[in-house]
């Protein structure tokens, strides 16, 4: 499969690009070996090399922007691309990089050139990436898991187009990393979920579906390939031409009987994109839907997608509303791991419209779940949306897993997780969460998804507050084959032998004072939570050991009763043990309501200050990456800048130039994509925090509220019982 | 110690030696003039005693005198009739052996406590406080008919105490009421409590007619301050023909006491008393668990409070901490309810630690003086069966001697020394036996009635205290839930929306102005009962009458005892209270 898909890559490229070695040639320039580039990566260099001869970096710039615009605009071809790219580059990337990246002015050329390269690095990154994991055993497990290789060949090195596709790929990419989040508008987003749509169709041979489509239907594959061009120049909302090569494309599926496992196998390289959400959320539904309904379903989604993304108070208009509930604790023995399962029960409740059907197709669902799986659920979601705080799971426990009142804690505890998340309306409609509602595969899934995502989600660590950062949702997937096959970011800066160094990569110091001081209340708030959690604890096994201490004495004061020492003081006596015992029972559920609302408040205001801690340390870790890649690029850019100034005509130091310019272009598109998500994540974290703190005041205050009245009532209980007691009595 | 089974009438016909029918007098071929003797020496002793006593005063001896020798004539005469005593009505039985009551119903002893007076080292306060109260008797045995300030300590109540429990074997003597409450010393409801019971001590001790006509309840009352320590303890019973058997009058104490304690108490064909020493007992200990666990429960609750009132602090601690950060927008430091709630949970649980102390004070004060008094009725109840044991022993010496005098009579060569020796042992042993007879019968007589008194009293203290429980619970409660709904109007205050009274109706404007308070002058919003002022005004004015006759009688206006009526207002108030709620 994998083959298949690099092959017809490379089938593209030779098509579009002459002869080429290209096997040769990105694999040397990975091991960073001499060899002659291939013939497009030397256009685009050559290309490239004018500019920088000419010096005048920004208006040059802009007029082989506007020239490659005119050519751009013209048909879906390859070359397109990267002129998108840099058009919608140019946008943001001008007002984006004064403010993060202070470069020395004498290297603005080069900095312009930098970026110029970026393009065709990215191109080449992708090549890179589609050509080198052909070796990684990271993939090799797709090639295990027994995929009908011989189907696929014939139909991906039969289909032309997808070559074209291919290169189209980046494109969406690119451009969603790109758009500064002001810019987003309805139309733009529009855009881009058809881009999605496109880049499903284009990474089709990972995902059944559209794969299918194109790979038998080649012709709406040029179909769609024009209208996504289209659309994207246009900023046109044409949603149902591929939609419908998708309902032929799933209907010419159909029957291929390999489906569910190319399903499996195709859907890596499908989220392995920065808008993995939405492309979720699409391949969520289609696994969700019956085949046929996936038109509608599409369609339905991108309209979702297209109102979500419109002002939050239209999102909050169009909240779902779910009724989830976690009940029917059940014990799984198996022989060295036994376990409790749960049963999670979902209704969807309003809005019945058309839109909730496409969550949930039938409109609610009943699946089992372990506490497992609700961590993955945490660890999926907390990858999936940086910055955002991720209603937290319970915490885990080692011993006393089955004691019942345990399970029933958990059982809360988890259900009110689900529900927060429910209520969110960001989370609500991550195809991830819906995967956990109805998936009835979920085992072998979540593990796929897992993979795909990057999120380590089962690499899970026992505190919440831990985070593991998906370089592949943070570079992308093509960067972050290259990365993770290098051992990560933070190993990259040691790699190789000539820039082998000994300096520690650098740390990563918080320069935001609003962070300093947030991190800091974080603490200081969590202990204090942590105090009042204790003295709660011990108040309610307090008050039900004074609890026993009532009933025993009732219990005495009723033997002294029976002694019938007198008439009426037996009588007396025994009302007075039997309102005592009842004042025992008020007591008793006073502390059970105070753990079912103040306790339990309490606790997952602390376990959601670990994903509150979450968020900051992934901001942090992507300050961190970010350092070590400007690092790197700095490095990078001074040995440049020392070739540039002793240039050699000959062709050897002409190639270490272009090698050395190849890498900084890596390392500047890198750089740029870590800096914004960075900033994305910033602000995200900024927004997400003003309302959790608005809303867990809010909270608290109710639960204070309902502990407070709880308490009253018994209160009032308690008055009455006395006073009858003593009408009847005394 | 439990009663002994009852022998089977036919089994032990005339062997049964606690039958009312007095075995000596049976065998009385002896001689008619010993019995002649037997029965002076008897009234003799008794009047002796008396006279030993109370040298000059012979009114009471009169008195006295009278009724027993002719008591004892009268047994005489009803031999016959004597064996089924269970069937003789308590009133001739009284009147037939405890000739005391006719004296009470003749005189009148009327005692008021007045006040308390904590003084000295703060031991001394708490153990040993004076008790001031006033008399008004016509008892001939006083000299002063009438006093309105009698200082007495503690430690002299004491003192008087251990004499009458130990020479009067007839009564339940009341134990003494603890002179310190839980309230903690010197405060109102301390001295209220302390003088109601004393003055509760004094009513039980005068209702009992052998501790008034006791000569020693003169020397205590009228002894001067600080001084009595009891006059009769040595020579009481110094005239007794046979100083051997002494003991018999004496309270066993000490080894001797927990020895016979362990044997099989005689058997007792009195069932009511043979019924009330188990049940007393298991009372004595029903209580003393129940104390145990009152205390345990203010252990618990004590720990509880305090933990709440930690947690009201933590509160108020994260409260002033996020009130320090960055509040999100549109909220101000006023707008959290964290410090409202903690300064609640702080008064609640004041009002609780409070309500712990009275629990104890009420409840737990109260079974102190049933648990002591419990104890006493059993030990009082172990002296009557060592009284019995004494009677079985002299029986059998009395046959024994019986025997021995009427051998020698057979014997016509006896020698006329041994003779008389044997006959006047004889007669010693039989007076004694008859002593100890009707010692027994005054003893069971007035314990049956002294049982009833201390039923009644049982029943009524218990009531009390768990009253005063029951009010204080409610009292305090009430306090509670006032500070409750006074926090919960405060923290909905900080949500502008106004909390969760909205219920969902989003645009329903609130005031906070429009939550009642549920208790409100005459009526409970929770409940459809109301409190009739009307009543309560009735009630007011009763115990204002009532207060008023009291004070009206007490000619003199201490001034002690107008504080007292005054300051007894709050408990009144508090018992107005309750009773208000229901009438």
């Amino acid at each position: 499969m994998e083959n298949n898909f690099y092959r017809k890559g490379t089938n593209n490229f030779e098509e579009d690009n002459l002869e080429a070695s290209v096997w040769d040639d990105v694999r040397g320039d990975n091991s960073s070996s001499n060899d002659s580039h291939d013939v497009t990566t030397n256009n685009n260099n050559s290309f490239i090399e004018d500019e920088i001869g000419e010096d005048n970096a920004i208006n040059e710039l802009s007029q082989t922007f506007a020239n490659i615009n005119i050519l751009g605009t013209g048909i879906g071809s390859p070359k397109v691309e990267p002129v998108l790219y840099e058009n919608t580059y140019q946008a943001s990337s001008f007002t984006d990089q004064s403010n993060i990246f202070q470069l020395p002015s004498k290297q603005e050329s080069s900095h312009a050139d930098g970026e110029e390269t970026e393009d065709i690095s990215t191109n080449h990154e992708l090549l890179l990436d589609k050509l080198a994991p052909q070796e990684d055993t990271d993939f090799s497990k797709f090639h295990n898991s027994g995929i009908d290789h011989i189907t696929d060949v014939p139909k991906g090195n039969a289909d032309p187009l997808f070559s074209g596709e291919m290169f189209a790929s980046p494109l969406p990419i690119n451009t969603n990393i790109l758009n500064d989040s002001n810019e987003t508008t309805k139309k733009k987003d529009a855009s881009n979920t058809q881009l999605n749509r496109l880049f499903s169709v284009k990474k089709l041979r990972r995902r059944p579906v559209p794969a299918s489509s194109v790979e038998t239907d080649p012709l709406h594959k040029a179909q769609l390939d024009n209208h996504s061009s289209k659309q994207k120049n246009e900023k046109s909302n044409l949603i149902t031409q591929p939609t419908i090569s998708d309902k032929n494309s799933i209907i010419d599926f159909d029957y291929d009987n390999d489906i569910d496992i190319l399903r499996k196998m195709n859907s890596p390289l499908y989220t392995l994109s920065s808008e993995k959400n939405s492309i979720n959320k699409n391949d969520e539904e289609i696994k969700v839907a019956e085949p046929m309904e996936v038109q509608e379903n599409s369609n339905n989604n991108s309209n979702i997608e297209i109102i979500k993304s419109d002002e939050p108070s239209n999102a909050n208009n169009n909240l779902l509303t779910f009724k989830i509930e976690v009940k029917d604790p059940i014990k799984v023995d198996e022989l060295a791991a036994s376990h409790i399962e749960y049963s999670v029960n979902t209704t969807l409740v309003s809005p019945q419209t058309m839109s909730s059907d496409s969550i949930l197709p039938s409109g609610e669902s009943q699946v089992r779940r372990r506490y497992r799986d609700f961590r993955w659920l945490y660890r999926q979601l907390q990858n999936n949306h940086w910055g955002k705080i991720i209603p937290p799971p319970p915490e885990k426990q080692a011993v006393g897993r089955f004691k019942d009142d345990f399970i029933e804690n958990r059982r809360f505890q988890m259900e009110s997780m689900l529900n927060r998340i429910a209520r969110d309306p960001v989370l609500q409609r991550d195809a991830d969460f819906i995967f956990f509602l109805s998936s009835e595969s979920f085992n072998k899934d979540s593990k796929i998804r897992e993979y795909i995502s990057g999120s380590a989600a089962y690499n899970d660590n026992n505190d919440l507050s831990e985070i593991h950062i998906s370089e592949i949702k943070l570079l992308g997937p093509d960067d972050a084959a290259i990365v993770l096959k290098n051992g990560g970011l933070d190993t990259e800066n040691t790699r190789g032998f000539m820039n082998f160094s000994f300096s520690s990569p650098p740390k990563y110091i918080e320069q935001d004072q609003f962070f300093i001081q947030e991190y800091d209340n974080l603490n200081q708030l969590e202990s204090q939570l942590k105090q009042i959690y204790q003295s709660l604890d011990l108040i309610d096994s307090q008050r039900n050991e004074l609890a026993l201490t009532i009933e025993e004495f009732a219990k005495i004061v009723k033997n002294l009763a029976k002694l019938e020492v007198t008439r009426q003081s037996t009588e007396l006596l025994s009302n007075f043990s039997e309102v005592q015992s009842k004042i025992k029972s008020i007591l008793e559920r006073n502390s059970l309501q105070d753990a079912l609302t103040l306790i339990a408040m309490v606790d997952e205001y602390i376990r959601s200050l670990a994903s509150v801690r979450a968020t900051f340390k992934q901001r942090r870790k992507i300050g961190y990456y970010l350092g070590i890649v400007e690092n790197d690029l700095k490095k990078k850019l001074v040995q440049f800048n020392k070739q540039t100034n002793n240039i050699q005509q000959d062709i050897k130091g002409n190639e270490k130039l272009l090698k050395l310019k190849n890498e900084c272009d890596i390392l500047q598109a890198r750089r740029d994509k870590i800096a914004k998500w960075f900033g994305d994540v910033t602000t995200t974290i900024r927004n997400e925090l003003n309302s959790y703190n608005k809303t867990r005041i809010n909270e608290f205050r109710s639960s204070i509220e309902i502990s407070l009245e709880g308490a009253i009532e018994s209160q009032k209980e308690c008055i009455e019982l006395w006073e009858t007691f003593f009408q009847t009595n005394l | 110690m439990t009663s002994s089974v009852p022998y089977f009438n036919e089994d032990e016909m005339g062997h049964n030696p606690f039958e009312d029918t007095v075995p000596i007098w049976e065998p009385s071929n002896v001689a008619t003039e010993n019995h002649e003797t037997t029965n002076n020496s008897t009234t003799t002793s008794s009047i002796d005693v008396k006279e030993n006593n109370n040298n000059n005063r012979d009114d009471i001896n009169e008195s006295l005198e009278e009724p027993i020798s002719s008591n004892i004539i009268k047994t005489e005469d009803n031999k016959e009739t004597e064996g089924n005593s269970d069937q003789e009505s308590e009133d001739i039985r009284r009147n037939k052996y405890l000739p005391e009551f006719k004296f009470q119903s003749k005189h009148y002893f009327h005692v008021k406590v007045i006040g308390l007076e904590r003084v000295g080292s703060n031991s001394n306060k708490r153990e040993n406080p004076t008790i001031i109260f006033k008399y008004d008797t016509d008892i001939p045995l006083f000299r002063r008919k009438k006093s309105n300030k009698i200082k007495k300590t503690i430690q002299e109540f004491k003192e008087f105490y251990k004499y009458l429990n130990s020479f009067v074997f007839e009564c339940f003597v009341p134990t003494l009421p603890l002179p310190y409450t839980h309230f903690g010393i010197s405060n109102q409801e301390d001295y209220e409590t302390v003088l109601y019971q004393y003055q509760k001590w004094f009513d039980r001790v005068i209702k009992d007619p052998l501790i008034i006509s006791n000569e020693e309840f003169v020397y205590f009352i009228e002894s001067d301050f600080n001084t009595y320590c009891p006059i009769n303890h040595h020579n009481s019973n110094r005239n007794d023909l046979n100083p051997n058997q002494n003991s018999s009058f004496i309270r066993y104490n000490g080894i001797k006491r927990k020895t016979m304690k362990q044997f099989q108490p005689p058997y007792d064909n009195n069932l009511i008393l043979a019924e009330f020493r188990p049940l007393v007992k298991t009372l004595y200990h029903l209580c003393q668990s129940i104390q145990d666990y009152m205390l345990l429960i203010d252990k618990n609750f004590g720990i509880l409070i305090q933990q709440e009132s930690t947690l009201g602090k933590e509160f108020i601690d994260l409260d002033s901490l996020i009130g320090s950060f960055n509040l999100p927008e549109n909220m101000t430091k006023n707008f959290l309810p964290y410090e409202k709630y903690g300064k609640n949970l702080i008064t609640v649980s004041d009002i609780n630690s409070v309500l712990s102390t009275m629990n104890l004070a009420t409840l737990y004060d109260g079974l102190t003086w049933v648990v002591n008094d419990s104890y006493g009725v059993k030990e009082s109840l172990t002296d009557r069966h060592f009284v019995m044991r004494d009677l079985i022993s002299l029986q059998k010496q009395s046959k024994i001697k019986q025997e021995r005098a009427r051998k020698y009579r057979n014997k016509r060569d006896v020698n006329p020394i041994k003779l008389d020796e044997a006959i006047r042992d004889l007669q010693s042993v039989v007076k004694l036996e008859q002593r100890t007879t009707l010692k027994l019968h005054r003893i069971t007589t007035n314990m049956e009635i002294s049982r009833k008194e201390w039923l009644k009293w049982y029943e009524e203290w218990i009531k009390h205290n768990i009253k005063n429980y029951v009010l204080k619970n409610i009292e305090y409660e009430r306090k509670k839930l006032n500070v409750m709904e006074g926090a919960r109007l405060k923290i909905r205050g900080t949500n502008v929306k106004g909390g969760l009274s909205r219920l969902g109706r989003d645009h329903l404007v609130l005031s906070n102005q429009n939550i009642q308070l549920s208790q409100q002058k005459d009526i409970d919003t929770w409940t459809t009962t109301t409190r009739h002022i009307k009543n309560m005004k009735e009630i007011l004015e009763s115990s204002k009458l009532e207060q008023e006759n009291i004070s009206n009688s007490d000619n003199d206006n201490d001034s002690t005892n107008t504080t007292y009526n005054t300051l007894c207002d709050p408990k009144a108030a508090v018992r107005l209270l309750g009773r208000a709620n229901f009438s």
